[in-house]
């Protein structure tokens, strides 16, 4: 049940996927739900910062430094992104 | 085979022209450390990066508090990873710079960075002491952080914008750092953010004696030194 965004919105999920795989240098198709910092090449530092700078662009967000601290997944990222992306278009 | 035998391999391989086996050195360095015996006898491999400009600013995590820490601050900055503050007051007494990353009340990780000519010499009993050629070339060093932070980013938007500042209100023209071979995130987060190699440095350790291996531009110098030499690096390789 966790991960049900990446089948509720495959939209997200795919680009999250892309950006991921841009940033941190990881093949695509090996990035899931359960990708984390730990587990996956390449994704540094560097690479959350600049996945977390991407998805403020994109989806118009400012994402706290205390809630990036608790996305831990790539999964909590998608699950972030989508819950917030609803939060702007509720009081938008 | 056994430690004195590892050694002797190590020494051996030294004395081979070209590049020194990475592997032999990694599986030493291992050795030695799961044996307990370093920092008595060391082998430890790195390679010296140098950056000349900041990297891009990234706008992401800006509400991170990012400072330079003062006294007031040693406690905090000792325990992001059970540091002694005595050596943390120490840098800052020789008027290093220790930038902090701050969220809320808490500090959540730190860096730090040496200005020249002073050479850098916490490194001088395993590798040497550090030649800084002026007061606009800086080391850069130790990057604190715990563990669970080290890959969210705050670090990178930490270094980001201190290396700016070192850059721009400091007068930094270039800013050199040294990363063991073990470390492959750290160079691949340097090489990121600007950095490029500009020699490998292999170091063997005995009590009493050292022998470095400088390598750079292709070409290569050793030396053997008391342990607590003053000898510094990089050389003249000219």
């Amino acid at each position: 049940m966790r991960y049900d965004y990446f089948m509720a919105d495959a939209a997200i999920a795919a680009r999250l996927r892309e950006l991921l795989a841009f940033y941190s240098g990881a093949p695509e198709a090996t990035l899931r739900p359960d990708s984390t910092p730990q587990n996956t090449e390449g994704w540094d530092s560097l690479a959350n910062l600049n996945l977390m700078a991407a998805l403020e662009s994109e989806y118009g967000l400012t994402i706290a430094t205390r809630d990036v601290l608790k996305l831990r997944s790539l999964g909590d990222i998608g699950e972030y992104v989508q819950a917030n992306i609803a939060g702007k278009d509720r009081t938008g | 085979m056994n430690v004195a035998g590892k050694l002797a391999a190590v020494a051996r391989k030294l004395r081979e022209p070209g590049p020194a086996g990475p592997k032999l050195f990694r599986a030493m360095r291992k050795s030695t450390h799961s044996l307990g015996l370093a920092p008595t006898i060391t082998v430890e491999r790195a390679v010296m990066v140098e950056a000349r400009q900041p990297p891009k600013p990234t706008r992401a995590l800006s509400d991170l508090v990012i400072r330079r820490a003062g006294p007031a601050d040693v406690p905090a900055v000792a325990a992001l990873d059970d540091r002694a503050a005595s050596l943390l007051e120490a840098r800052l007494s020789r008027g290093d710079l220790i930038y902090l990353g701050q969220l809320d009340e808490q500090v959540v990780c730190a860096t730090c960075f040496h200005r020249g000519p002073a050479p850098f010499d916490e490194e001088r009993a395993i590798f040497a002491r550090w030649a800084l050629e002026n007061d606009t070339t800086f080391w850069s060093y130790d990057a604190m952080a715990p563990a669970p932070m080290r890959a969210l980013g705050v670090v990178a938007k930490l270094f980001e914008v201190a290396l700016k500042e070192v850059f721009e209100l400091h007068g930094g023209r270039q800013v050199r750092g040294f990363i063991y071979d073990w470390n492959r995130l750290s160079l691949l987060l340097h090489e990121r953010m600007g950095f490029s190699v500009i020699a490998t440095m292999t170091a063997v350790g005995v009590p009493g004696v050292k022998w470095l291996r400088w390598e750079s531009d292709g070409r290569s110098r050793q030396w053997v030194l008391r342990r607590n030499s003053d000898f510094a690096l990089p050389p003249a390789l000219a």
